[in-house]
């Protein structure tokens, strides 16, 4: 099936495709209401995988997520499956669409009282699929592999420099070869899935075009002089050939079968003549040779008239010879087929005058006969392709016999390739790239890119000076004109690629930033730090990678935004510690320290040690379990910040005053207490509750504990200080105390601050006098 | 794909995904806001939040740096901030200054603090930061006289100024002897009930937003203004209206004049009711009465074409 008959009949299914829509989604919607009236209590966690239930008339519908609107051509997405479809086409409605921050993420609704469904949607021309990743990557590293050479400069006179230009001239028409044969790889393998056919079509058309760019801009000019004619007409075949497939298999089959049931020779249909001439016109010499051998033409001709006979023969043997690769044995191959016609003219035939003619002009035609090979030829690429195989290969004619040939055959401007291709030839590059753009922006980008580090695209000249200003200082604006349509063409897709969670993408669009030319480093820089925060991480390596870009780039600023957002996201899950070593690497200290509070009074009020394995061993200088060693000191360092150790250094106290507690070591217990109360940091509140919880049940209650008078003056400066029986928080907190205590515990407290406070004074003065006596 | 069904009881007013994609929150007239996670093409219902007294008309996202914060608006006329916490929502926050309902909430762009931006139907857009020790001050500035339907904040740019010295103060022709000083230009956009669109930028003097420019072009409400995200294009603003047209606002610096164009001659078949940007601030969206959502995108030529099509 060629490419044109494939054309014509999805655009016949996509007809169809909207008519069964239309039809299916009314019926669907009847029924989807009816399920839901039915299901309305049912918890709506429920979520409707249709893709599981669909039947293969459903399927078909669904076969692919985007379709083409047959009038206007442009991409079409179905917000769901057709069995879930929200809107009935031609009504008003409340339709609500929210882009989300990435192209596979956005939400549409209907604000209408029969319908609380949600859609989430993806952009159409979003491809995600692992081949195309793959193609992407490859593009890239064509691109990147170019070097020096992705800036076109202009070249001086001298040695050296014409070296420098034919090394360039390689090495960018090697890009865009691979560039062609990367495309070629990709279409293989998308070709025969029925879900990418547009795709597929779309990408065709970009290989059409690609090809001519290649045999017009990048095939001539290379410096192996040696097989340039073999690559350029090699070229212009695969050009011609693989456009539109034509002739298909299927018409010549028709075309031999014509004569079946009849008693004529095929030879004698001027059909069969039209084939021969088509396939000699492409070049395809191998085809019009089997061709002539099935018709019998030779046979009959033997046997009928031997001058026609040896005109036959002559013209099998010029076919098969003729020159793909010497310019001079071309001259020698061209010179015998004239006179072949010619002596053919001249002579006198046994065959009948329509034999003849069309004999006659297929001779003619091989001899380069311009207007035989026009009125041969059905589209104007056919007859521009066989000037330069039959008349006079030569490019600089190439734009007089591009207008020979529109001027017999018009360009068909529904294939968007027929037009960008003779602007190609005119030499009319710019306006191939939105075409190109429409049909793929990851091929049209890097095209464009190559085409420009060719330096066929420099238009932007400064008016002063009329002279380009491509190669001029990069300019601060990333989408300034000036920067080039390449630069713009390669920006626009890397924050394509960037709207995409695929994280391979975002690896690629940064590196294209990096090395598009034309652009500041500074305004680069701007670019990537507005992108970097919106990557999408999630494992280590992820985040390493961040960083790695932040350090490459010097961005400290996103570095601390990124560590701010890692440490929300920790905290989030529940990592305190971790989540405080990335706020202190974000410089974000008052985080750190209010969390090392909270840590504080969480094990505070707790009564001991907090059960945080991370926690503990960062203020016991590593944890040590039955097994051994768990978190090395190397592991705490990488943990453990400056400001950590600062901000923990209360709990750190607290930590071991709960071990010496437990042990009954009370005067190192006092010691540490004390430590905490005379800090003069410590949060008002937090004194409360270090003597409601502890000095007093601990040490003031029990007479028998002697405690120094430098300890209970200490206590009674802090109290004096910090003490405030009416401050909201403190009162809060001790209610709380008072609460989550043991019965011990709350028998023993007042119910307010006051009376605590009078009955700790109490005991202290009492301590004091104990001192003394 | 894969759709959520019944996903509240009466209708629904707004669904934002959050940074990351990751959870999604939806409001309803049913006075609720859900909050679902999302894992690839599964949404899991994980949290209905409960507080606004009427319809709750949007939500919005704070940026991941200042934790998961939620602002959502109401006819109730109330702001409500919510926040979570190790798995459990709390209300942190409530905005109270609107005398009407407010119909917009936009969260500053994380440079600038937490701060929000609500629009209401007394005709005033409040702005109000949120800081660790509480509630600032809000500040409120009569906008649309007759209601403000939407705003948008600016992405956070910088901009930079000529700073005369002293011992050439009186050389007003030339800048040469000038500093260059370096100021961050805030600034945001509405959309009235009066058909205007209106920019807004802040003061430092005045310790106030101070209106830049009064957008004329919509022949009735103006129903929707997004302005593009992305600080590396020039300014673009999107309004939508309901007399079914969509005027895309350009500027080129931030001191030259706004230019209007159609985003396409013919208007619309129905009212426009929603705009948003891509991330990338490339493309554009468009929602309305007509049950199509189109996308935008300026050509290679700078007039804006179809990028695509939403529908049935």
């Amino acid at each position: 099936m060629t490419k044109k008959e494939l054309k014509d009949m999805l655009m016949d299914v996509g007809v169809m495709d909207f008519a069964n829509v239309d039809s299916v989604s009314e019926q669907n919607n009847v029924d989807e209401q009816n399920e839901i009236k039915a299901n309305s209590t049912q918890d709506f966690e429920n979520v409707d995988d249709i893709s599981g239930s669909s039947t293969s008339e459903e399927d078909l519908l669904d076969e692919e997520s985007f379709l083409k609107d047959p009038s206007t051509g442009e991409v079409m997405m179905k917000l769901t499956s057709n069995k879930y479809l929200p809107l009935t086409k031609g009504n008003p409605g409340n339709l609500h669409f929210k882009m989300g921050t990435i192209a596979s993420a956005n939400m549409a609704f209907l604000s209408e009282k029969d319908n609380t469904n949600l859609y989430p949607v993806s952009l159409p021309k979003v491809d995600t699929s692992n081949e195309y990743s793959d193609y992407v990557k490859r593009l890239f590293d064509i691109y990147s592999s170019l070097g020096d050479d992705r800036v076109y400069s202009i070249p001086t006179i001298g040695i050296i420099n014409t070296s420098f230009e034919k090394e360039h001239t390689t090495a960018v028409n090697l890009a865009m070869e691979t560039l062609i044969t990367e495309l070629e790889a990709f279409i293989d393998l998308i070709k025969n899935n029925p879900k990418m056919t547009s795709k597929y079509l779309e990408l065709e058309d970009s290989l059409t075009i690609l090809n001519c760019l290649q045999l017009i801009h990048f095939t001539l000019d290379s410096p192996d002089i040696s097989d340039l004619r073999s690559k350029f007409i090699n070229g212009l075949l695969n050009w011609i050939n693989r456009s539109d497939g034509e002739p298909n298999a299927a018409y010549i089959e028709q075309i031999f079968n014509m004569t079946n049931d009849t008693d004529k020779n095929i030879f004698d249909v001027s059909l069969f003549w039209n084939l021969l001439n088509q396939l000699l016109l492409r070049g395809l010499f191998e085809q019009a040779l089997g061709c002539i051998e099935r018709s019998g033409v030779i046979p009959y001709l033997e046997n009928t008239c031997e001058v026609s006979s040896n005109a036959m023969k002559d013209l099998v043997q010029l076919i098969q010879q003729y020159p793909m690769d010497s310019a001079q044995t071309f001259r020698e191959w061209k010179a015998l087929a004239l006179e072949l016609g010619q002596t053919y003219i001249d002579s006198e035939t046994n065959v009948s005058g329509e034999l003849r003619d069309s004999i006659e002009d297929t001779l003619l035609l091989i001899g380069g006969h311009q207007n035989k090979i026009i009125s041969a030829s059905r589209t104007w690429y056919e007859s521009f392709c066989a000037m330069f195989l039959f008349y006079i290969p030569s490019l600089e004619l190439a734009s007089e016999f591009l207008q020979l040939s529109l001027n017999a055959n018009p360009l068909d401007i529904t294939n968007p390739w027929e037009q960008s291709c003779t602007q190609l030839i005119t030499g009319d590059i710019y306006h191939i790239l939105p075409v190109l753009e429409s049909l793929d922006t990851c091929t049209a980008s890097f095209g464009a890119a190559i085409v420009e580090a060719k330096g066929l695209l420099e238009s932007y000249y400064d008016n002063d000076t009329n002279t380009p200003i491509i190669n001029s200082p990069a300019k601060e604006d990333i989408f300034a004109p000036t920067n080039g349509m390449a630069s713009y063409m390669l920006m626009n897709f890397a924050f394509d690629l960037c709207a995409s969670d695929n994280k391979d993408f975002w690896a690629i669009a940064i590196g294209l930033i990096s090395i598009v030319p034309n652009v500041k480093s500074g305004c680069k820089r701007t670019t990537i730090s507005e992108l970097l925060l919106h990557y999408p991480f999630k494992t280590n390596d992820d985040i390493e990678w961040m960083f790695s870009v932040c350090a490459k780039w010097r961005l400290p600023e996103v570095s601390r935004s990124l560590y701010t957002m890692l440490g929300s996201s920790m905290m989030n899950e529940g990592r305190t510690i971790e989540a405080m070593t990335n706020y202190s690497k974000a410089g974000k200290f008052n985080f750190v320290k209010e969390y090392s509070w909270t840590l504080f009074e969480a094990a505070l009020m707790k009564g001991e040690p907090l059960d945080d394995i991370m926690l503990n061993a960062i203020v016991n200088d590593g944890y040590t379990d039955s097994d051994g060693l768990v978190i090395s000191e190397e592991i705490l360092q990488n943990v453990v910040t400056d400001a950590m150790r600062q901000t923990l250094a209360p709990y750190a106290v607290l930590f071991r005053f709960f071990q010496a507690k437990d042990n009954e070591n009370w005067a190192v217990t006092l010691d540490l207490l004390m430590s905490l109360i005379d800090f003069q940091y410590l949060p008002n509140y937090y004194l409360v509750i270090l003597i409601a919880k502890f000095l007093y049940p601990i040490f003031l209650i029990n007479d028998s504990k002697l405690i120094k008078d430098e300890y209970v003056l200490t206590v009674m400066k802090q109290m004096k200080e910090k003490w405030d029986s009416e401050d909201y928080l403190t009162k809060s907190i001790y209610i709380t105390l008072l609460e989550e205590s043991d019965e011990q515990l709350s028998n023993l407290l007042p119910k307010t601050l006051k009376d605590l406070k009078k009955r700790v004074n109490k005991k202290l003065s009492f301590k004091l006098c104990q001192e003394f006596m | 794909m894969v759709s959520i069904t019944n996903a509240h009881n009466e209708l629904i007013y707004d669904a934002v995904l959050d940074y990351y994609g990751k959870r999604l929150a939806t409001c309803s007239s049913d006075k609720t806001i859900k909050i679902f996670e999302v894992d690839g093409e599964s949404y899991k219902l994980v949290e209905t939040l409960e507080g606004h007294e009427g319809p709750v008309w949007r939500v919005d996202w704070a940026h991941p740096k200042f934790g998961t914060i939620l602002a959502s608006c109401s006819y109730d006329g109330k702001v409500i901030i919510w926040k979570e916490e190790n798995g459990r929502w709390s209300q942190i926050a409530t905005h109270a200054v609107h005398s009407a309902s407010v119909n917009s909430v936009k969260w500053a762009p994380h440079e600038y603090g937490v701060v929000l931006l609500c629009a209401s139907s007394d005709g005033k857009v409040s702005i109000v930061e949120f800081k660790e020790n509480g509630i600032s001050t809000p500040t409120v500035i009569d906008a649309h006289a007759i209601g403000v339907n939407s705003a948008s904040w600016a992405p956070a740019t910088i901009q930079e100024e000529t700073v005369l010295s002293t011992n050439n103060a009186d050389a007003t022709s030339s800048t040469t002897g000038g500093n260059k000083s370096v100021k961050e230009l805030r600034r945001f956009v509405t959309g009235g009930a009066d058909n205007l669109v209106k920019v807004w930028n802040y003061d430092e003097t005045a310790k106030t937003y101070v209106i830049e420019a009064t957008l004329q072009g919509h022949s009735d409400w103006v129903r929707d203004v997004a302005w593009s995200p992305s600080v590396l294009l020039r300014s673009y603003i999107a309004s939508v209206s309901q007399d079914k047209t969509c005027i895309i606002w350009t500027q080129a610096d931030s001191k030259d004049p706004w230019k209007k164009t159609l985003l396409q001659e013919e208007k619309f078949p129905d009212v426009l009711w929603r705009a948003s940007w891509s991330l990338s601030g490339n493309i554009l969206a468009l929602s309305g009465g007509d049950n199509k959502v189109t996308l935008w995108k300026e050509n290679l030529e700078g007039s804006w074409e179809p990028a695509g099509e939403v529908e049935q």
